[in-house]
């Protein structure tokens, strides 16, 4: 045996500074920031990024929109190269394929322009055309009626684009805002998260589950689906077939709460603050509930409930990446240290680390605070008439628009890689426990979201 | 034995996965593996740290946890 080691390949011990240019979280900080800072310099040198940050105008006619593509053709084409270019890099310096990126890519932005050109027609909303449903169904009738060679999916990274656009998003959000609702977020989410994961893990052990599997479902209901069950999986040592089963549970109720909870908060009238909060609240993966916030957003820019699309945003956010996603390396390191001092008979040791917090931190939201920061301290002197009328148009628009092609893109990749026969067989009791947390989850969010802060989140703005 | 005591105890270990032969943390591999992961999550994102799957129990755990099977990787040529 040699005495030299290598770390494991991706090991934390073997990545350290190397992180920051092998996590796909790290590079959604790095282009999320560098766009952020580059429109910011040009709006203070007097010239915007609006140029870049095309996307289809209201349309009537099919002719208007021809007129539209004609007209910014090369507008078009500059934004594809330098979105292409530099995911591009960053999928190579991540360990994607390139090769196999590249195409994927191309055809998510086709469909990402078709989805936009949709959702931009004037009869958009009377059809019921919300892009980020349409992108979503579009993608699963293309995945499991078309089908489409797997390799593509190297080009539908739902998590990388989504983190960029997260990070996009923070260049938008007042970081005095974080301030001031965080604490409400986090507590709401907190008092959910609990609750949530308590009553999937305890009807789990109650039907007979093993109390690691019962643990990796109830972490992916509790606090941020895929990736909370497969960090906690791996904090608890779990079996390599509990995950799967976590993750089909995820991402089959994710998928029906992308159009439930829009839908029923729309029927109830929620304000756009109020059903953002509640998405945030009972939604499971950050994806499936940008999904679902941007909808319920477009009611708002429809006139059909009250609120502003930025205020179902914002609040889901909140709750879900301030309130629910930041405590994942917290609940690995308790249930870790359970699972080594409690649940641990000697099959494997290692102990638990208070390390854990930073290592599973999702970076992304680093990204999120510096350029919500980095904007707020920027225009801290302007008026909000001047917001309103230079700000809003020259910088915060454009940033908005390009935050919607990132999200565009993860929406379609959701659909585009859910081949539902792909998924592992869940199993009855596996379900059972996990449908009881979706139960307790969405009543409780409600409660929460509607009659106990409901005022305080209808009424959240800038 | 005390809640201490079996803290101390996991911590003894011969070696940490992370430098295993029996260990397999490529994120492609996670991927993979485990059917749908990609449909709302990544195995190249940074709340994976470092985990993977131990070949020899079937368990998916921390590239720093470790057991009695310790079998330590060679080191990579080149």
């Amino acid at each position: 045996m040699s005495s030299q080691t290598t770390a494991a390949p991706g090991s934390t011990a073997g990545l350290g500074w190397t992180e920051l240019w092998r996590k796909e979280d790290w590079w959604a900080v790095w282009i999320g920031l560098a766009t952020a800072l580059i429109a910011y310099a040009l709006f203070a040198s007097g010239s915007s990024i609006a140029w870049l940050a095309v996307s289809p105008a209201k349309w009537s006619a099919f002719s208007q929109l021809v007129a539209h593509f004609q007209t910014n053709a090369i507008r078009y084409l500059a934004q594809f190269a330098i979105l292409l270019g530099l995911f591009s890099i960053a999928a190579s310096a991540i360990g994607y394929s390139v090769k196999q990126f590249v195409p994927g890519f191309v055809l998510v932005y086709v469909l990402s322009v078709i989805v936009f050109a949709a959702g931009a027609w004037d009869k958009a909303l009377y059809y019921g055309i919300e892009p980020p449903l349409i992108a979503l169904l579009g993608g699963l009738l293309i995945a499991n009626l078309i089908g489409l060679p797997r390799w593509l999916d190297a080009g539908f990274r739902v998590e990388f684009y989504i983190k960029t656009g997260i990070v996009l998003l923070g260049a938008t959000l007042p970081f005095t805002l974080i301030i001031w609702a965080g604490p409400v977020a986090i507590f709401q989410a907190s008092i959910v998260s609990v609750v949530t994961f308590v009553t999937i893990f305890f009807t789990g052990r109650y039907l007979g589950l093993d109390r690691r599997l019962a643990a990796v479902l109830g972490a992916g209901g509790a606090v941020c689906g895929v990736s909370a069950a497969i960090a906690i999986a791996g904090a608890v040592r779990a079996r390599k077939e509990y995950p799967p089963i976590a993750i089909t549970l995820v991402v089959l109720w994710a998928i029906v709460m992308i159009f439930a909870l829009p839908l029923v908060s729309r029927a109830l009238s929620l304000p756009a603050g109020v059903g953002g909060a509640w998405i945030g609240t009972s939604e499971f993966a950050d994806a499936a509930g940008f999904a679902a916030a941007q909808t319920y957003g477009g009611f708002a820019a429809a006139g059909t409930i009250a609120g502003t699309p930025d205020q179902a945003v914002w609040t889901y956010t909140l709750i879900k990446v301030v309130g629910r996603d930041v405590w994942i390396g917290v609940w690995a390191l308790i249930l870790s240290i359970i699972a080594v001092t409690r649940w641990e008979v000697a099959e494997t040791g290692g102990g638990a680390d208070i390390g854990e917090i930073w290592w599973r931190f999702p970076k992304f939201v680093v990204g999120f605070l510096l350029a919500s920061l980095l904007i707020t301290f920027a225009t801290r002197n302007v008026s909000f008439a001047d917001y309103n009328t230079v700000v809003r148009p020259g910088l915060v628009l454009p940033i908005t628009t390009l935050r919607t092609w990132a999200f565009t893109f993860s929406f379609l990749s959701i659909g585009l890689t859910t081949r539902f026969r792909d998924f592992a067989p869940a199993g009855g009791k596996p379900f059972i426990a996990f449908t009881a947390g979706v139960v307790v989850n969405v009543v409780l969010g409600f409660v929460l979201s509607v009659l106990v802060f409901g005022d305080y989140w209808a009424n959240l703005s800038r | 034995m005390t809640f201490w005591q079996r803290f101390a105890a996991a911590r003894a270990v011969p070696g940490r996965c992370g430098a295993c032969v029996h260990f397999d943390n490529e994120a492609a591999t996670l991927e993979a593996s485990f059917a749908a992961m990609v449909t709302m999550g990544s195995g190249f994102a940074s709340v994976r740290a470092g985990d993977g799957i131990c070949t020899l129990r079937g368990v998916y755990l921390s590239d720093r946890a470790g057991c009695a099977s310790f079998d330590r990787r060679p080191a990579e040529q080149g």
